[in-house]
């Protein structure tokens, strides 16, 4: 089965080869079975990566473990949704997983285009061949997932038991699909330079590629902190760790791009540096992929040294200067339909968010490859962590919140006096009124006040915003206000959904900052019948208890938790496991949540009978995982499809973009 | 109204300074976010729990409680470490460059960008000038345009009403 995944990858590396030459060659000399042939060569290709990854996942649950693969990452006694999971936990396996996912991505573009963007088409299908060839050449020449040894092993050396979590099954995979899925809008950003058409047929085509690989990603990242923050047992969610960074960086700026995109749908302005965002994004996705298998910066997640680094170091340096050289050579071409009609404007505004958002990805950049920079200038290590990244992003941050608040009150083209004073009024006088309730409820932190009046300033004007339309609607359709707020959102699920994006955000920001800012700790070491206090609660350690399963042994402690009443509320476990190929404890962490905070308990240590607990208790945090809920409720909405799409035509999302696309070929 | 919002203000942020806690007295907490655990797992001290971990701590409250400042309990641990046992490089010399440049990244790009914003809107009005004495616009119809100006506006109008 593995030579058959073997030979499987080597003739898709080959298709894929000859599908880029093909897709190109024949646009260019107007061959249209050649442009056909090309087309069809992608989509073998996703056969053939299928069967690769079918012949792995066979592998893998059939216990292969001559496999090497198979041998390093699983073992007999895993369950098999792990032993799925074992499919990306290495190098080569996770790459294979990369080229599969691009394969199908490009396989559904070949179905998207078979009738639309025929002249973007072979330059998509291009761009994405040549991607995906690079990424089959390295799991053929470098990482090669089938690598048999002579020995035949009787069992598996297994997961690393830290991946032992649902977060492995989910985490990777809607990274990845984010990661890959940005190839596509870069793609068709390839093509329309590559072939002149620079209006925003482009964007309105990938607009729901783009918004699927940014909400993937998010999600991927948001995950990832929710893992970390039940699995690893450190109280916390985020480490500002290099690879967190390479997986934050391009979502920054990809965020940047679906705001500035709008102003370039509206208005046909800012063609350049829309262009530039999505090649900087897929840059930067390049740059996360090889920051983690180089190994050039520590990392949890880093697969540990390799070759594969300079590789992908090389084909990040083609990619740059490939796609700026494409970029210079357009520039005459990609002249602004329209110029600024005011200073104060929504365009103004988006301006402003874009300049602050990449100004955090900039900063996470330099930051993350700081250390590098000091090693070769003066030879010294540094470190560049957390209190780096949370002091400069910070203030950042905050005036992003403020500008999310204000942007949706400044009207497009030219925002008038009386305009911006009636719109202003009332989230100001919530956010005075709100603001002065934090005050009074105890809190004191300048920052925290601050950003949660940021935050209900910016929650605040979206609210007005929707109860006006449905208070419009209600009174001119007479509808009740449930069916004017329904068919509000459902007439403009773009706007609509784009605020509950906002939301989403807002929610994210409140629960970093409420749990970063208001944690509370504790640590104590008790024996049976002693109690700690900490944040209201009353724990109680009972006992402990010790029993080894097949491939583990596990120490549990059994702690009742007490509320500042008596009451008792909960009984916990914080435990700790042993797996017999690992020397290191892993640490099982108990939580406790609630909508107001989370207790969360770890046992530390222990001897003969008395355990060392770490406590802590972290408000709000569950406010961040509803947040990412609510993002993608709100993500779901903005790409569901609007029937009366079909009969515009694509997406002209204003008059505007209607005038500029008209006549174009697109059914 | 208007001004009675501005009052509240105010008088909520005096009671905001003025609930600014005094200086306190520096503990352990203060410090071990700022140093690096020195256990190989390259973690903060703060959220590591390895005995490497639980022995930095005492130290820091020893020399705590020996009463050494801050700056004097970091510069032993980079003269005993090397400079990367701090979390974060101090905000001096070549280091300086990491702390700064972000904002100044920023402050540059805003003042291009206020520059651009200002030359792209002043130009508009020169060329609604233009746009009054002929169409620069010869070969588009000036009914699409026409209809696209009475779009937008009714857009616009939609879009404030809303």
């Amino acid at each position: 089965m593995t030579e058959i995944g073997r030979l499987a990858l080597i003739v898709a590396f080959a298709i894929a080869t000859y599908s880029a030459v093909a897709s190109v060659a024949g646009a260019h000399l107007n061959l249209p079975h050649l442009r056909m042939s090309a087309r069809r060569g992608a989509l073998a290709v996703f056969g053939l990566a299928t069967i690769a990854s079918i012949a792995l996942l066979y592998a893998i649950l059939s216990h292969d473990f001559q496999v090497s693969y198979v041998y390093e990452y699983s073992a007999s006694d895993m369950s098999i949704p792990y032993l799925v999971s074992s499919f990306w936990a290495g190098n080569a396996g996770s790459l294979l997983l990369w080229a599969w996912m691009l394969s199908m991505f490009g396989a559904v573009v070949v179905y998207q285009t078979r009738k639309q963007n025929r002249e973007l088409a072979p330059y998509v299908v291009a761009v994405v061949m040549i991607v995906l060839a690079f990424f089959l050449a390295m799991v053929v020449f470098v990482a090669d997932p089938f690598h048999r040894m002579a020995g035949v092993p009787p069992e598996g050396y297994g997961l690393n038991p830290l991946l032992e979590n649902p977060g492995m099954i989910f985490h990777p995979t809607t990274l990845y699909v984010g990661y890959v899925g940005f190839t596509i809008p870069f793609a068709f950003a390839v093509a329309a330079l590559v072939t002149g058409r620079l209006n925003s047929q482009w964007i309105t085509s990938t607009r729901r590629w783009t918004l699927f690989a940014w909400l993937f990603l998010g999600l991927g990242n948001l995950l990832g902190a929710q893992w970390a923050y039940v699995e690893l047992g450190w109280g916390g969610y985020w480490a500002w760790d290099p690879i967190e960074n390479a997986s934050f960086m391009p979502w920054l700026v990809a965020t940047a791009y679906l705001h500035s995109v709008m102003i370039q749908q509206r208005r046909g302005m800012l063609k350049v540096w829309n262009i530039s965002l999505i090649g900087l994004t897929f840059v930067l996705v390049l740059f996360g992929t090889f920051l983690t298998r180089s190994g050039v910066l520590s990392s949890v997640h880093s697969f540990g040294e390799s070759v594969l680094g300079s590789y992908f170091l090389a084909f990040i340096v083609v990619t740059i200067v490939a796609f700026v050289g494409l970029l210079i050579y357009r520039l005459p071409r990609l002249k602004s339909d329209n110029q600024l009609d005011s200073f104060v404007s929504r365009e103004s505004t988006f301006l402003l968010n874009n300049l602050l958002l990449v100004g955090i990805a900039f900063a996470v950049f330099f930051g993350t490859v700081f250390p590098l920079i000091s090693e070769w200038v003066r030879g010294v290590k540094i470190t560049v962590g957390p209190p780096f990244f949370n002091q400069v992003t910070a203030p950042i941050f905050l005036a992003l919140i403020v500008l999310m608040g204000i942007c949706p009150l400044i009207s497009w083209r030219r925002a008038s006096r009386d305009n911006l004073i009636r719109n202003f009024l009332r989230p100001f006088v919530v956010t005075a009124v709100g603001t002065g309730v934090f005050l009074l409820a105890g809190i004191r932190d300048a920052l925290v006040v601050v950003t949660f009046a940021m935050c209900l300033f910016a929650a605040s004007t979206i609210v007005f915003e929707v109860v006006r339309g449905v208070r419009a609607r209600h009174r001119t359709n007479s509808q009740n206000y449930a069916a004017a707020l329904a068919s509000l959102v459902w007439r403009n699920k773009p706007r609509y959904g784009g605020y509950i994006v906002h939301i989403g955000v807002i929610l994210i920001a409140v629960g970093i900052v409420a749990s970063s800012m208001y944690k509370v700790e504790a640590t104590a070491t008790l024996a049976p019948g002693e109690s700690m206090h900490i944040g209201g609660y009353t724990l109680t350690y009972e006992n402990m208890s010790y029993f080894p399963t097949e491939s583990r042994e596990v120490v549990t402690a059994t702690m009742s938790v007490y509320d500042d009443s008596g009451r008792k509320v909960a009984t916990m476990t914080p435990a700790k496991t042993f797996h017999q190929n690992y020397d290191q404890g892993v640490t099982e962490v108990a939580i406790r949540s609630t909508l107001w905070e989370d207790l969360y308990i770890i046992l530390a240590g222990w001897e003969s009978d008395v355990a060392a607990f770490s406590v802590y208790v972290n408000p709000l945090v569950v406010w961040m995982w509803i947040g990412g809920g609510v993002l993608l409720m709100g993500t779901v909405i903005a790409v569901w499809p609007d029937p009366r799409d079909k009969r515009r035509g694509l997406r002209p999302s204003s008059p505007a973009t209607r005038v500029e696309q008209g006549g174009q070929d697109e059914a | 109204m208007k001004r009675s919002v501005w009052v509240l203000a105010l008088v909520l942020l005096t009671g905001l300074f003025a609930a600014t806690p005094a200086y306190a007295e520096l503990t352990v907490s203060d410090m071990e976010g700022e140093i690096m655990c020195q256990c190989g797992c390259s973690m903060v001290l703060e959220p590591c729990r390895c005995g490497t971990a639980d022995q930095m701590r005492t130290l820091i409250g020893e020399m705590i409680d020996e009463g050494q400042t801050k700056q004097q309990i970091l510069g032993y641990f980079v003269a005993q470490y090397g400079e990367d046992a701090l979390s974060a490089p101090q905000k001096k010399g070549f280091n300086l460059l990491v702390w700064v440049l972000p904002f100044a990244a920023i402050v540059v790009g805003g003042a291009g960008l206020y520059f651009w914003l200002r030359r792209w809107s002043s130009q508009e009005e020169a060329l609604a000038v233009e746009v009054a004495l002929e169409s620069p616009h010869g070969d588009e119809p000036d009914k699409y345009r026409k209809r696209f100006e009475e779009e937008f506006d009714q857009f616009r109008r939609e879009d404030d009403s809303r």
